[in-house]
């Protein structure tokens, strides 16, 4: 037999993977980017680190929002792997708990920030200047000019 | 039996007793078990039988039940977690957390196998690839658990991962529908954050 792969099979493969792991919380998030990610919800968020999960697949920062006339805000925004973060230059030296870092990136689709707003990490500024891409290539994320490895 | 196991066995004296018999059938059974019996049989001619595997379980199922639990099983079993207060491990500290992350590995391993099954492989080509890849990532997985390596079973998982989303940019990303209209950029650094990232850039093309 052979097999084939028509399109709308492929189309409905993927949007069932799509929906499935939209259903899945952010601990287990292993997705698609538009599965979970709102491509119309940029964020800027500029804060202290509160803990770092150095997990596959993807790490997690949280960190404590400010922003000036708004409450503190708790986020976690995911990341690519461990691995691809420390080949970017990020380790656990540069963002430990307390330092501060600005993150740009897309907010969850759902928009829930219960306990915490969740969002696509894709660039983010150390203390020290250095600009590092921090997502995952290839998860069909916006070209939005922060991942080097684009095409 | 003999036909079955692949090769003739000569028939026993008629006064070895029964139960002996037995007892050297088994043996040779065994023993045709260690070895595969790779002799072919006397009757090869004979077309061989279709193996009645099945592939009811579609892709999504297939991911969901059998490959994200094996991933999740072994992800879960390395890397830290670092607050204020100091840093986690997430390495097993018992038999069962070992045993867990062993079993998700085995599961990965296997996973790829069955998306080389007929009815699940796409092509000749990248599917077979990226399945077999999975394999033998997941049989690396299972040995850097079984050597309680915790530094090998992260930079496995890892590369689990990075296979993951090869397959998935090849297979899935292409038949997503696109997004409706055009992203919305991400917003501009701010001022203070351009200029600080002015004087790193600055820095590091002067060594400094």
């Amino acid at each position: 037999m052979t097999p084939r792969l028509a399109l709308p099979a492929g189309l409905a493969l993927a949007v069932a993977l799509a929906a499935a792991l939209a259903a899945a919380g952010p601990a287990s998030a292993h997705h698609a980017f538009a599965a979970e990610f709102d491509g119309n919800a940029p964020v800027l968020l500029r804060g202290k680190v509160t803990r770092v999960e150095w997990i596959n697949p993807h790490a997690w920062v949280h960190l404590v929002a400010v922003s000036p006339g708004k409450p503190d805000q708790a986020w976690m925004v995911e990341g690519g792997t461990p691995n691809t973060l420390l080949r970017a230059g990020v380790t656990k030296a540069t963002l430990k708990p307390g330092t501060i870092i600005i993150v740009r990136g897309y907010q969850s689709k759902d928009h829930l920030c219960t306990p915490e707003c969740r969002a696509n990490g894709r660039d983010v500024t150390l203390e020290n200047g250095e600009k590092v891409f921090m997502g995952s290539s290839g998860t069909g994320a916006p070209k939005d000019g922060a991942d080097p490895n684009e095409k | 039996m003999s036909r079955r196991m692949g090769h003739p066995i000569q028939p026993m004296p008629r006064r070895v007793p029964r139960v002996v018999t037995v007892v050297a059938a088994a043996l040779a059974a065994a023993a045709c078990g260690l070895t595969g019996c790779s002799r072919p049989p006397a009757t090869a001619a004979r077309a061989p039988e279709a193996t009645p595997y099945t592939v009811r379980l579609d892709m999504k199922e297939l991911m969901g039940h059998v490959v994200d639990p094996g991933a999740w099983a072994f992800w879960r079993a390395s890397g830290t977690v670092t607050t204020q207060t100091g840093e986690t491990s997430l390495t097993p500290t018992t038999e069962a957390g070992w045993e867990s992350a062993e079993s998700g590995a085995a599961q990965i391993a296997e996973a790829g196998n069955l998306l080389l099954l007929p009815g699940r492989k796409r092509d000749d080509g990248d599917w077979v690839r990226f399945a077999t890849t999975l394999s033998r990532q997941g049989l690396e997985a299972k040995a850097a658990v079984e050597a309680r390596d915790t530094h090998r079973m992260f930079e496995t998982g890892a590369a689990i991962y990075q296979t993951c989303t090869g397959c998935h940019a090849r297979y899935v990303m292409p038949y997503l529908p696109p997004p409706s209209g055009k992203p919305t950029p991400l917003p501009d650094w701010p001022k203070d954050v351009q200029d600080r990232q002015s004087r790193f850039n600055a820095a590091k093309g002067t060594g400094r």
